[in-house]
Formats: structure tokens, C-alpha cells, sequence
């Protein structure tokens, strides 16, 4: 008997201590919440109805065809903004001048708030793709532009001593020992922008859109669509989800040589 | 003190000119300052093709700094320097790049062809034939400098310089790398030029073992006793010469420790005993 009891006591104190418990019991009590009309469907749909509608979403295609507008605008306004971000950290970080020419104007515009200059984006380039693939390469340069300059200034001094004692050229120093040293904190830098990409999506995708996630979150909220914005939240996590989950498998392949990722 | 230096290099003091060829380093009256820090001061070094020499020196006496000069870490400006162009540094810390193989680490920066079989030779004769494809963050203390010390001899230096390379390992591993060392010294015969303050390692491993001490050298000692466990006993006098090089004045120096502040502070027991007491 007080065997069992045991048992029963043991179970309960795993289930309370288990991550997934948490998340599980506030989806119960919304569910419940929901079903019982102590929450409105237009203060929140409940989540049987927010799956029902991300299944019909996707089936009608509404949802892939959005996102796959949203998807362009971040590949691309990350595309530039890392291109741009790893050109000049390059610069900065290897030569003085490049850093006395580039590091003031980065840091100009790591202090922007992208918010901020949305209207001034609109003034610029209206309200079509052009605005909201700029904010977002704007805003994505600083993170990996920082990181990659930290990253070449801190390499050990010592690895590039011992290279130099070696003959290595300057050109083959920083191809053999400066790049790879930083390239740790270029995954970094990525891994941020990946993050601040989406949320200037959301921001970008407030300006007049015609498609995307922003544009289903507008129009659902114009109609009181709870359950829509709820799916479009969940699209937007496994978005931010599945940008970590990249610099993850990137860094496993590029970094393969750190002491976490070595197999003894 | 610099008349006597002058001399010496004026003079026709060496005997023959084969002798004379024989030098793979020379230095006359080198000074390395770094602002108003004198670190070398008019310092005169000759090594001699293949011969093991130690430098012996307390911290801060200059040794790394002479051994950077060699290894053509800091430019020299235009001082009277003689160095082989063929060149190697051993460090204390193995300085590997972690994000190249074992392999790809000792052929840095080798030219031509048969780079990966002259690697993997250099790395069996340092018994490391079996981690060409580890990563170096895997590999011991001791496995990380013999890959250090195959990445220098791959490159059949003339000079081999050796910046405390056994310091950072432990009392069992060491004496294993001396012996390493030493064979594979009388294999290639580079003129070697070991930093160390270990009194024993010296004498173990030297031909000839400078002391330096406030930037110049101030004693030299040559030992011709066949090296092997035999040497540390037969030369007992000599160690207790040289650690009296290494001892001298250190009550005067500015910098000792401890620095008398400890002294005055009563120990948390003492504070404990006190305020009991009250």
C-alpha cells in the first residue's frame, strides 16, 4: 500500500519537475478558458481552433504563400546585411584606417533604432519591397559588422607571433590564423541579425503590405481573427526556431574543431 | 666595461676562420629598449653550428626578449645581427592553431611538394604518428608540444630556439621530453638555443650554458661531462655556481616578494582569536 503510494508520489514529483509541464497546463487552461466562454474567441481563439485554422491556412495555401513573401524580404535584407556587415568588420578589423574610416558611422548606426527610421524609409523609397528590404539589411549590418571586428581583434596575438616566426606571409596570416580565429564570432554576429531580422520584418511588414506574415496579422486584426494572429505567432517562433537551428548545423560544420563539437 | 667590449670585437680573438663559419648567430653590442626600459643592454652572443646552448635567467632578466630578437619577432633596426634564415621557435605553450589538424599544424607555412609526407614524418619521430587528424584541442600538454617541437624540426632549421618549452609540463613527462629532445638534436644537429630557469634542465641538456641577468650576459659555463644521469651528479659544483648567478642581490631588488604588506595583516584566525579575546 505504502508502496504505491510511493510510486504514485515519485510520478507526480517527475511531472512537476518536467519542462514540457509547464507549457502543456497553460494550453490546458486556455483550452478550458476558451471552451468555457470565460475567454472570448475576439480576446483569444481557443487553441483547438487556432490548429484548425493553421490547418486550413495551409491547405488553402494562404499561409505558404505568405511566408514565403516574408521569407524573401529576410533572405534578402540579410543577405545584404551581412554582406555589407562582414566587408566592413573585415576592414575595420585588419586595418586601422578601415577602422578609423568605418567603426564611427557603424557605430552610428548600431545606436539607431530601426523603429525610428521607418518613416524616414517610407519618405525615401514609399511603401513597396524596396523599404522593407533595406530596413532590414540596415539593421543587420551592426550585429555581424561588431562581432566580426571583436572577433579579429581578439584572435591570440601569440598564434600570430608563432606564425610570423614561421614565414607566413601577412596575407597568408590572416587566411590561416585571423579568419578562422574570428569566424567564432562571425557565427555569432549571424546568429543575432538572424534574430533582429524577424523582428524588423514585423515592423517592416506593418508599412502597407499587400503579402507576407504582416499583412495576414493586419487584416486579422482588422476582423478581430484572433486564431490568424495566433498562427502568424507560432509561424514567427519557428521562424526565429528554425534561424538558430541554421547558424547551429553551420557552426557544427565550420567549428568542428572546438573542444564542445570534438569527439575524444 | 664597453672598452672591453669594443676589444673583443676588434680583436682577431678567434683562431681559425672555420670556427668563424662555424657561427650561425652573432650579436655585437645588441640593446633592445622598450620606452625608457632597457631590457637587453650591449649584449654579445655567439652560438656556434650545432651546438646546445642554455640560456639561464630569473623573470624579467631578458631571456624571452633575446629569444623574440632571434626569432625574428621584433625587428632589429639595423643592429649588428647575424641569424640563419632557417629558423625555428619551440614555445612554452604549444601556440597549435586549434582549427587545423595535427598534420596541417606542422606544415604551416612549408613550400614544395610532399607536404603531408614530410608532416607525417616530422610527427612520427616526435612517436605522434598515430594523431596526424586529431584536432589539437584534444591532445595533452605534453602531445601538444611534441607537435610543437615537429612542426620546428620539419623545417630541418639551422637555429632551433626553445622559449621554456617544458615548463607548463608535468615532473613525470619532462625528463621523457629532454630525451626526445636531445635525440632528436644529435639526429639533426641544429644549433639549438634553450630558454629555461631550471638549473638541472641546463646542465642536463647544455653544451654550454649562458646566464643572463639585467640584460647582459654575465657568466658562461661549459660542460663537457657526457650527458646521461651520470652529468647531474658530477657537476654538483657548477649547479651551486650558477644558482648563485641566479641569486644574487635579489633582497635588493624593488620587486621582491612578498612585498611586506602581507606580514602586516593578521590572519582571519588571528581576527578570530582577537575577538574572542575582547
Amino acid at each position: 500500500m505504502s508502496k504505491q503510494m510511493q510510486q504514485v508520489r515519485d510520478c507526480g514529483a517527475t511531472l512537476i519537475r518536467a519542462r514540457w509541464m509547464s507549457p502543456i497546463l497553460l494550453l490546458a487552461i486556455w483550452e478550458l478558458g476558451a471552451r468555457t466562454g470565460l475567454i472570448p474567441e475576439h480576446v483569444l481563439a481557443a487553441p483547438s481552433a487556432v490548429l484548425g485554422t493553421l490547418w486550413q491556412m495551409l491547405i488553402s495555401g494562404e499561409l505558404p504563400r505568405n511566408l514565403l513573401v516574408s521569407l524573401q524580404r529576410v533572405v534578402i535584407g540579410l543577405s545584404i546585411g551581412f554582406g555589407v556587415g562582414t566587408v566592413l568588420g573585415l576592414v575595420a578589423g585588419l586595418s586601422r584606417q578601415g577602422e578609423l574610416s568605418f567603426d564611427p558611422l557603424m557605430q552610428i548606426n548600431g545606436k539607431i533604432p530601426v523603429f525610428a527610421l521607418t518613416p524616414l524609409f517610407i519618405a525615401w523609397f514609399g511603401i513597396g519591397e524596396f523599404p522593407k528590404v533595406a530596413l532590414i539589411a540596415f539593421s543587420t549590418v551592426f550585429p555581424v559588422y561588431l562581432n566580426l571586428y571583436g572577433g579579429i581583434r581578439a584572435v591570440d596575438v601569440r598564434l600570430i607571433e608563432a606564425a610570423r616566426s614561421f614565414g607566413l606571409t601577412r596575407v597568408e596570416i590572416i587566411w590561416h590564423v585571423i579568419l578562422p580565429g574570428a569566424l567564432p564570432s562571425l557565427l555569432i554576429g549571424l546568429r543575432y541579425s538572424l534574430s533582429v531580422a524577424v523582428l524588423v520584418l514585423v515592423i517592416a511588414e506593418q508599412i502597407n503590405a499587400s503579402a507576407g506574415l504582416g499583412y495576414l496579422v493586419n487584416n486579422a486584426r482588422d476582423f478581430m481573427r484572433t486564431d490568424i494572429i495566433v498562427v502568424c505567432l507560432m509561424v514567427y517562433a519557428v521562424l526565429g526556431l528554425a534561424g538558430d537551428a541554421l547558424v547551429r548545423i553551420l557552426e557544427f560544420r565550420l567549428l568542428a574543431w572546438r573542444p564542445s563539437m570534438v569527439q575524444p | 666595461m664597453s672598452i672591453a667590449v669594443t676589444t673583443r670585437t676588434l680583436m682577431p680573438i678567434y683562431h681559425t676562420h672555420e670556427r668563424e663559419a662555424a657561427k650561425v648567430v652573432l650579436l655585437r653590442n645588441f640593446t633592445r629598449k622598450y620606452g625608457a626600459n632597457i631590457i637587453l643592454n650591449g649584449l654579445d652572443l655567439d652560438l656556434y653550428a650545432g651546438e646546445f646552448v642554455s640560456l639561464l635567467g630569473r623573470s624579467g632578466s631578458g631571456k624571452t626578449t633575446l629569444l623574440r630578437t632571434l626569432a625574428g619577432i621584433d625587428k632589429c633596426n639595423g643592429q649588428d645581427v647575424k641569424v640563419p634564415g632557417s629558423r625555428a621557435v619551440v614555445f612554452q605553450d604549444a601556440r597549435l592553431l586549434p582549427w587545423k589538424r595535427v598534420w596541417r599544424n606542422v606544415a604551416m607555412g612549408l613550400k614544395g611538394d610532399k607536404v603531408r609526407e614530410r608532416s607525417s614524418l616530422a610527427l612520427h619521430e616526435v612517436c605522434l604518428g598515430h594523431r596526424l587528424d586529431a584536432w589539437p584541442l584534444t591532445l595533452s600538454g605534453g602531445e601538444a608540444q611534441r607537435v610543437s617541437l615537429a612542426r620546428a624540426l620539419v623545417r630541418e632549421p639551422q637555429l632551433l630556439l626553445m622559449d621554456e618549452p617544458f615548463a607548463a609540463l608535468d615532473a613525470l613527462t619532462r625528463p621523457k621530453m629532454h630525451k626526445l629532445v636531445l635525440a632528436l638534436w644529435q639526429a639533426h644537429k641544429p644549433a639549438v638555443l634553450l630558454v629555461t630557469h631550471d638549473v638541472d634542465e641546463a646542465i642536463a641538456l647544455s653544451d654550454r650554458i649562458l646566464v643572463l641577468d639585467k640584460g647582459r650576459i654575465v657568466a658562461e659555463e661549459r660542460i663537457n661531462t657526457e650527458r646521461g644521469k651520470y652529468r647531474l651528479g658530477l657537476v654538483t659544483e657548477l649547479r651551486k655556481q650558477l644558482l648563485g648567478y641566479l641569486d644574487h642581490d635579489v633582497v635588493a631588488e624593488p620587486d621582491q616578494f612578498p612585498c611586506g604588506e602581507i606580514a602586516h595583516h593578521s590572519t582571519p584566525a588571528e581576527q578570530f582569536a582577537g575577538v574572542d579575546r575582547q
